[in-house]
């Protein structure tokens, strides 16, 4: 597909972190594709690199410990490796922008909230301080929180409101691209509910691309159009929303929907993944998941998976696959 | 039926805060019976965690009763107290900090037994400590780590053999698998079902993961503001909640599945206080049903069903 057309697309991303004089294999080879108006969730376990991979689109891995070491990401046709700083932070929230997970240390608590969703319409948009407060009391709104509280500081809103505050940031600007970092994973239920209803109606009112990080499917299942499955800093399974939740294949994805209770059934038993994630400083050789894989194989401890087309949406790197795409699990 | 081992009535605790008396736990009362589950749902500040800590006795009651295999826990000298303690374990959320870092795993599991004075022979309670390891899934060769060798699963699994080491009938476990990740957090619960089934443990489950606690518990309490408004068999409150709080927080439950998706019924705005409630209904404020009577009179817990209690307005207690 054209660069252009667009809005994200991640060629072959591998990222590295130097701990302790030991490399940390972050992301490997990760291609990620987002159409404008399209929300593509990436979903993995601690560790499986989500963050790192949100924070390279951004350029703010943090140095000197991480390291790009190779592959190319194109916001709007643009390679955000290739461009000088000052060009890179007009592009930082104005064409894309970030919502972290944490609200509650993600604002400036001594600044009014007000402040600072006009601190990015006043750098980027070039408004004046006065026209700047009023739109950010417009995009309070928008994100259902009375417009009244502009000059209040974050201490005075709870949890789901500085979440909300924290949206209306990052939407300040129009940004093409949003990167949500497990958005709702510190708010209450009946929360998150409100919070992912505000992203839901922003995804049908623009053309904005959204990149969703979570690990939870219930979540992706909501308001993603693609699914991404990570593991050990690779993609083992990629598709639409129905390749993923109707059509699974890689035995991690499976045993990710066996690991979770079935709010219809509690009598279904769970069937968890055994063992634990591998340490990224010591990834088994061949395919990460291996240890912990029922179906493993002998070339699945010795040889890395080829990435496998099973239609033109939907790819698997995995072993079970090399001959045919018939083996069901 | 199974015999009743904890029954709580009408415990209260109030906190003095500068703003006035926070009502954390607001006249709770329940029974468990041997050997089941009561999960206690309820979102952050609810009182979920003072009701499990206040049963043990960690938090003094500021009223009610505790009464645990036929005694009146408040009425139990510190000695008592200590002894029954054998019986009443806690698992905690944290497996991070409820640990301690400068013990290596096997003294950590060893102190209680040694604390209790249960297993004088060292040899014998060495033994004790590697079957206690087997039971939670600790290979025998982490038996001289430190908790910080340990990923979450592993320290979770040392709170549980812990919590396991007195043979205790009862466990309230808080939020013992929120921090873990869902592959790990299957098999810890896994492991907790087969230790009841084995041990004929009760727990008391907290948790605000809804998908958790009906899979997990036979009994289902929701809490809202310090108030137990809703209780019923895991299925009955699933199938048919009779509270709109209950039915709001079942809608909003992210479920994953991109079929058969159900309605959601959003509700407005926020927790209120807990701080000096009025003697109204808590929840009337955010209600989709409230009526008249709800920002009026308080409603009782009644029993609407068999052993299906709600206190709304809009249910009657059955006619017996």
């Amino acid at each position: 597909m054209d660069a252009q057309q667009n809005t994200l697309e991640i060629k072959n991303l591998t990222v590295e972190y130097i701990v302790d004089n030991e490399v940390v294999k972050a992301v490997t080879g990760v291609n990620i594709t987002i159409p404008a108006g399209k929300t593509f969730g990436l979903v993995g376990e601690t560790g499986a690199g989500k963050t790192t991979t949100a924070l390279s689109i951004l350029n703010l891995l943090p140095l000197p410990a991480g390291r790009i070491v190779s592959g190319e990401i194109f916001v709007n046709g643009q390679n955000v490796f290739g461009l000088a700083p000052e060009r890179l932070r007009e592009m930082r929230g104005s064409q894309m922008a970030m919502v972290f997970q944490d609200p509650m240390s993600s604002l400036n608590p001594i600044k009014t909230v007000g402040e600072q969703i006009a601190e990015g319409m006043r750098i980027h948009r070039g408004l004046g301080s006065k026209e700047a407060l009023i739109e950010a009391t417009k995009m309070l709104e928008m994100v259902g929180i009375p417009g009244s509280r502009v000059s209040e500081y974050p201490h005075q809103f709870s949890g789901g409101m500085k979440q909300r505050v924290i949206i209306a940031i990052a939407l300040a600007c129009n940004p093409d691209l949003l990167i949500a970092d497990e958005p709702t994973t510190a708010l209450d239920v009946t929360i998150q509910a409100q919070v992912l209803k505000l992203i839901r109606a922003l995804k049908e009112n623009s053309r904005m691309a959204m990149l969703m990080i979570t690990h939870a499917l219930g979540i992706v299942a909501e308001v993603c159009d693609f699914v991404g499955i990570m593991y050990a800093g690779r993609i083992v399974e990629c598709g639409t929303l129905a390749d993923i939740f109707d059509d699974l294949h890689h035995p991690y994805t499976r045993g990710l929907f066996g690991s979770l209770p079935d709010i219809e059934n509690r009598r279904v038993e769970l069937k968890p993944i055994p063992g634990l994630i591998p340490d990224p400083m010591d990834l088994p050789p061949g395919c990460a998941f291996h240890p912990r894989c029922s179906y493993a194989r002998a070339e699945c401890s010795r040889d890395l998976p080829n990435v496998k087309w099973l239609s033109d949406t939907h790819y698997i790197s995995c072993h079970l696959y090399n001959e045919t795409s018939e083996n069901k699990l | 039926m199974g015999e009743t081992l904890l029954e709580v009535k009408n415990l209260k605790k109030y906190f003095r805060v500068a703003a006035g008396t926070l009502h954390a736990v607001d006249d709770v009362s329940f029974t468990i019976d041997q050997g089941h589950t009561l999960g206690i749902v309820g979102e952050s500040g609810c009182g979920k965690t003072t009701l499990g800590r206040t049963i043990l006795r960690l938090i003094e009651p500021t009223s009610g009763e505790m009464v645990f295999g036929g005694k009146d826990l408040r009425k139990l000298g510190t000695r008592e107290m200590r002894y029954m303690r054998r019986e009443m374990q806690i698992i905690f959320q944290d497996p991070y900090s409820s640990l301690n870092p400068r013990k290596p795993i096997a003294e950590t599991i060893e102190e209680p037994i040694l604390l209790a004075g249960l297993i004088p022979d060292t040899d014998k309670r060495f033994m004790r400590v590697l079957e206690l390891m087997d039971t939670v899934g600790l290979a025998e060769r982490l038996i001289n780590t430190y908790p910080h060798e340990l990923d979450g699963g592993r320290r979770q699994r040392v709170g549980i053999a812990r919590a396991l080491a007195m043979n205790p009938k009862f466990i309230v476990c808080d939020e013992p698998v929120s921090s873990l990740d869902v592959s790990i957090q299957a098999q810890i619960l896994n492991l907790m079902k087969t230790i009841q089934r084995d041990t004929g443990v009760t727990y008391l489950f907290i948790t605000h993961d809804l998908s958790v606690v009906n899979h997990f518990s036979d009994d289902i309490a929701v809490m809202y503001l310090g108030r137990l408004v809703e209780k019923a068999p895991a299925e009955a409150l699933f199938q048919e909640p009779l509270h709109p709080y209950t039915e709001a927080l079942l809608s909003a439950i992210p479920v994953p599945r991109i079929h058969n998706r159900r309605e959601r019924i959003l509700l407005k705005g926020e927790l209120t206080s807990p701080i000096n409630p009025e003697p109204v209904c808590r929840f009337a404020a955010r209600c989709t049903k409230c009526m008249d009577i709800c920002t009026k009179e308080e409603p009782p817990l009644i029993e609407a069903r068999p052993k299906h209690f709600v206190a709304c307005h809009l249910h009657k207690a059955m006619v017996s």
